[in-house]
């Protein structure tokens, strides 16, 4: 049966802390958290989600930081723009897959809304910065009342728009691990117009050997390829150990093809995507590789 | 006429009356009215594709606090429709596709009028539905209308079974012309369906006096054509409707027919109090009246020099649910089946078929599109057949001056030869450039067309103001071309010597403007052109004869210039405009000048057609479009890298705003060609909003260079033909033929998406290819009615 309830008004908080925002995730089992927005007020207006409270994050001070200097680890806060990642020199000199997956999301309007965090929790499967995470092996910070806990990004994803946060945590931040010597990344999409989500989107990190002839360590995230963002573990384990060169990349590319299992929509059928992914992975890694290359020994 | 052209107004670059307001956010439109005690009206509409009405259970609705009115059934019991009147405003008996209207309900907040909606409890009874327009040819098809021929319409029209209509072009002796030929070549063709996609979805509001007669403001582009429909499904009188258009977000066909005025309007009277309807996106998208998909089969006989000696099409054309204007728009097709070449013997057939889905209608340059792309894809593929350049093959056969048409009009102003020759020249015909990164393909193509300015009774008046000033009332429609608010301006400030700021347009008001009808078939500037120039030469007749006396001069001395009336060659014997009007008012009396225009259509053969409603091209225009792709073949992805549009305007009036239609269609063009697509699901569109229907952006759309080119029509003014509608007819021929020259194979059905470029390059020909049943015969038939 329809519900002929008249809507009520959604309640609005503005917190400025972590345990601010979780007590008040635990208050109200109807909270929405707003991040950009770019995704959240698209559903609330087609009916799809019905919050009794907004709780605002852009005043979360914590949520907003970004280190990054030019050696280490990087942290990245759950408020940072795509606008500020894809505007990052030194992002993209050092991660480029993520700065170049930011820059690949949706609009220069857009980008300058949506934040890293948004994009993570909405789980869009074509969405592009989970492909540039899972690739460069980040970890997700979640909050929850009882303590942090991090998590690798392609864990973070568990079904179509669904991820491992429970009722009540708070993804914080993203951590990105120093990248090896000798390792380079990208990211690359298949798109319909400049402003569309992924048909397919693929990315690579990628370690050669000091002597630059052997691939050491290879990491593939995929998006547009599953009901979630994906790793591809079969092409990364062809890729390992083999020579960094074309008949590696066709074999690996023909193994993601194999083990992606995407959906057709009116973009693309799932044939064709599953072709694509095989063209994108091959694409991907041939630019990782020739990063790589390019790193002083 | 040079007179004026040369002093720079009529002809020359001045900027449109409208733009300030346009650029600074000031111009009202539709949307914008809220009037005191307004209510919103919903439409509820069919989730089936054919079935029949079992009941219909409004009760839940109208207890909804704040809903009004709650609107269903046979509530006229009149009929209305395009041509044919097979249309009721509600289904009442059944549905004939997702999205038919059965109840509109008017409540006091657009949120309570969509939940009443949700409350209104529709039992169906489905019914066994066809979606292809080739399936429903078929003798044991079901019948989307139980008959037809039941509907009044034109007596022309040639009506059975699901066909809507069925139009036979027929010229010399085809079979002669089959047997003596060197060459026959022959292939199918299929092109799909897209939507206007204004900016402004469809919006009306709807108020009644004291005395119950309607004022609508309206997103209409036809308000004449608005009231008539109104009139005659109110059966009220034309008087006590009033259609003011207001500012147009853009139309291209889709908002010429009462859709949301009507609903507002039957809610308004019911319930005494102004009711606005306001589409949203997915509602404009799927129930608008976008472009027929067709299916279009080819077959010509080539001489061995490469002269076209016949042709043989039949053309399917997907009317959807409703006829519409379809019927007409399938003559439209016959004549743009030959293309702009002379082919002495010819044996056409369209049908126009219905299905249940939307229905198809009056998209910019109707059935255009979809025939250039088939007629142009099949004369490269001649050319390729005899070994000839794509140029020289089209040289060769290409309609001149003093040509006789297909329906045997007598064709003048055919600029056909300067619009492909400068085109190819622009494009760089014959040379290749190298593609932008190693792997790409690159390759040009180009396509030419022929098309119609249609006609129309069109009426103005003029009056001027005490001080000079000019009003002009015009009942056309500026839909954002600039045909009114420049082009419009431009004449009347030529003829009567003032400059275009001194001119204010007042249109597109039924109830204080004369009549027009309507910004359809490229026609406003043509013939309201014509009624403007006769107004406001009539009121320079008016000022030279009340100069005269002032001057003691003859009228035939007397000239007009820059606000004056002066005795020719002596500049200091004269009386300015704001002498001879001011005193209008008590002493003068008013200085107001009338003009009206209707187009003879051009003679035509009439052993030629059957079943026509377009017999022959008024004012026709010449065009020829060129492009170069680059593609991608590990992707399919096609880029259009560089276009040109040549086009024959005859005389452009505004050739600032001539350009911009000359860009804005050739990039509508290219997103029919890549991306823009109705994807249908059981005739349900599956892509029903903007992230998921593809228009191209800033990104997709190419650098567009533009031509003019000026052979002068007759029947125009100043020789201009219509503008508005040929940019967007071209580009999908231009494009397939440079995709065709890009990856070395022809693709046959449309849109050129990655995915089917890509299947294209693997799997060959045939994937582009339409699909046809086995038994349907593609061959024209030569007479009228039921096919064996």
């Amino acid at each position: 049966m329809i519900d002929v309830e008249q809507e009520d008004a959604v309640a609005y908080a503005a917190p400025a802390t972590v345990e601010d925002v979780l007590a008040l995730l635990g208050s109200d089992s109807g909270a929405k958290l707003i991040a950009g927005g770019q995704s959240l007020f698209v559903f609330m207006r087609q009916g799809l989600l019905d919050p009794s409270l907004l709780i605002g994050l852009r005043g979360v001070a914590e949520l907003h930081q970004f280190d990054l200097t030019e050696e280490g680890e990087a942290t990245i806060g759950a408020m940072v723009t795509q606008h500020a990642l894809a505007c990052s020199e030194l992002l993209g000199r050092r991660f480029p897959a993520l700065a170049e997956a930011a820059l690949a999301v949706a609009s220069p309007l857009i980008r300058r809304q949506g934040t890293i965090g948004g994009n993570l929790c909405h789980a869009d499967p074509t969405g592009d910065p989970p492909a540039a995470l899972i690739a460069l092996g980040a970890e997700i910070e979640i909050a929850s009342p009882v303590g942090r806990r991090r998590v690798p990004a392609e864990a973070f994803f568990v079904d179509y728009m669904e991820t491992m946060l429970a009722e009540g945590e708070l993804l914080v931040r993203i951590h990105l691990p120093e990248p090896a010597r000798q390792s380079g990344s990208a990211y690359i999409k298949h798109r319909l117009r400049g402003i569309d989500t992924a048909l397919v989107g693929a990315a690579a990190a990628i370690t050669l050997s000091a002597d630059r002839d052997r691939i050491e360590d290879a990491r593939i995230g995929l998006v547009g390829a599953a009901t979630t963002p994906m790793r591809a573990v079969a092409a990364e384990s062809l890729l390992i150990g083999a020579a960094p060169t074309g008949g590696a990349l066709a074999l690996a590319a023909a193994a993601a093809a194999g083990e992606c299992e995407p959906l057709g929509d009116t973009e693309g059928s799932e044939q064709y995507r599953r072709d694509m992914v095989a063209v994108f992975v091959r694409r991907a890694a041939e630019r990782a590789i020739g990063r790589a290359r390019r790193t002083l020994a | 006429m040079t007179d004026l052209v040369e002093r720079g107004l009529i002809g020359g670059r001045t900027r449109r009356l409208d733009a300030d307001d346009k650029l600074t956010g000031r111009a009202r439109y539709a949307s914008d009215f809220t009037l005191p005690g307004m209510l919103f009206g919903k439409i509820v509409r069919s989730d089936r594709p054919h079935a029949r009405i079992v009941r219909i259970d409004t009760g839940a609705a109208e207890a909804l606090p704040g809903v009004e009115a709650v609107l269903s059934g046979d509530v006229t019991g009149r009929r209305f429709g395009d041509l044919v009147q097979d249309q009721t405003p509600f289904a009442f008996e059944k549905v004939r596709y997702v999205g038919d209207p059965i109840a509109a309900i008017a409540a006091d907040t657009p949120e309570t009028a969509e939940l009443a909606g949700r409350l209104i409890e529709i039992e169906y009874e489905d019914l066994e539905a066809v979606f292809d327009p080739i399936a429903a040819l078929t003798p044991d098809a079901p019948l989307v209308h139980d008959d037809v021929t039941s509907y009044s319409g034109p007596p022309e029209l040639i009506r059975w079974g699901n066909v809507a209509g069925q139009v036979l072009l027929q010229r010399g002796e085809i079979d002669g012309a089959f047997a003596t030929a060197d060459h026959v070549v022959e292939a199918t063709y299929a092109a799909h369906s897209a939507h206007q996609t204004p900016m402004e979805p469809r919006v009306a509001v709807a108020e009644v006096d004291a005395r119950g007669r309607l004022t609508i403001h309206s997103s209409t582009q036809g308000p004449f054509m608005v009231r008539h429909q109104l009139h005659d499904v109110l059966d009220m009188p034309y008087g006590d409707v009033r259609v003011i258009a207001e500012t147009v977000g853009g139309g291209f066909g889709s908002k010429l027919e009462a859709a949301v005025e009507m609903y507002a309007a039957m809610l308004a009277r019911v319930t005494g109090r102004p009711v606005k309807i306001a589409n949203t996106r997915e509602e404009d998208l799927t129930t608008g009246s976008p472009r027929h998909p067709m299916i279009m089969h080819l077959r010509s006989a080539i001489a061995a020099d490469g002269t076209l000696l016949g042709r043989q099409a039949k053309v399917i054309i997907d009317a959807g649910a409703y006829s519409g204007p379809s019927p007409s728009l399938a003559a439209i097709a016959a004549m743009l089946v030959p293309g702009p070449y002379r082919i002495p013997n010819l044996a056409v057939e369209v049908l126009a078929v219905h299905t249940n889905k939307m229905s198809f209608g009056s998209y910019r340059g109707p059935t255009g599109p979809q025939a250039v792309f088939a007629v142009e894809s099949h004369m490269d593929h001649i050319a390729r057949q005899l070994g000839m350049d794509a140029v020289a093959f089209r040289l060769q056969n290409i309609l001149e001056e003093d040509d006789s048409g297909h329906s045997g009009q007598s064709l003048s102003g055919v600029g056909q030869r300067e619009t492909l020759l400068r085109a190819a020249e622009a494009i760089g015909w014959g040379t290749a450039n190298p593609p932008s990164a190693p792997g790409l393909l690159r390759g040009k193509g180009l396509a030419c067309s022929w098309w119609l300015t249609v006609g129309g009774g069109a009426g103005c008046a003029i009056q001027m103001n005490e001080d000079g000033g000019i009003v002009v009332h015009t009942g056309a429609t500026e839909i954002g071309t600039g045909s009114v608010m420049a082009g419009i301006a431009q004449i009347v400030a030529g003829e009567l010597g003032v400059g275009a700021d001194d001119v204010t347009i007042v249109w597109g008001d039924t109830a204080s403007t004369p009549m027009d009808a309507g910004a359809q078939g490229s026609r406003t500037l043509v013939n309201m052109g014509h009624a403007a120039r006769r107004a406001a030469q009539s009121v320079r007749e008016e000022l030279l004869k009340r100069a005269a006396e002032i001057l003691e001069a003859s009228e035939a001395d007397l000239e007009v210039t820059n606000g004056r009336v002066m005795v020719k060659g002596v500049p200091d014997q004269g009386v300015t405009y704001a002498e001879l009007a001011g005193s209008q008012l008590w002493v003068s009396g008013p200085i107001l000048g009338n003009g009206t225009f209707l187009m003879d259509a051009p003679a035509h053969d009439p052993a030629t057609l059957i079943g026509s409603l377009f017999p022959s091209f008024s004012a026709p225009s010449f065009h020829c479009h060129a492009a170069e792709v680059e593609v991608d073949p590990e992707t399919g992805s096609t880029r259009v890298v560089d276009f040109v549009v040549a086009q024959d305007v005859g005389f452009a009036v505004a050739p600032l705003y001539v350009e911009g239609q000359m860009q804005g269609g050739a990039v509508q063009g290219v997103g029919y060609s890549l991306m823009e697509e109705i994807v249908f699901d059981s005739g349900q569109m599956l892509n029903p909003n903007l992230a998921l229907y593809k228009i191209p952006t800033t990104l997709e759309a190419p650098n567009v260079r533009t031509i003019i080119v000026e052979a002068a029509s007759k029947e125009g003014p100043y020789g201009a033909k219509g503008v508005g509608e040929p940019p967007v007819v071209v580009p999908a021929g231009a494009i397939a033929n440079a995709l065709a020259n890009a990856i070395g194979v022809p693709v046959r059905s449309t849109p050129f998406t990655p995915e089917r470029v890509y299947r294209v390059l693997r799997d060959g020909e045939q994937a582009g290819a339409p699909s046809i049943p086995e038994g349907f015969s593609l061959s024209p038939n030569n007479r009228t009615g039921h096919q064996a």
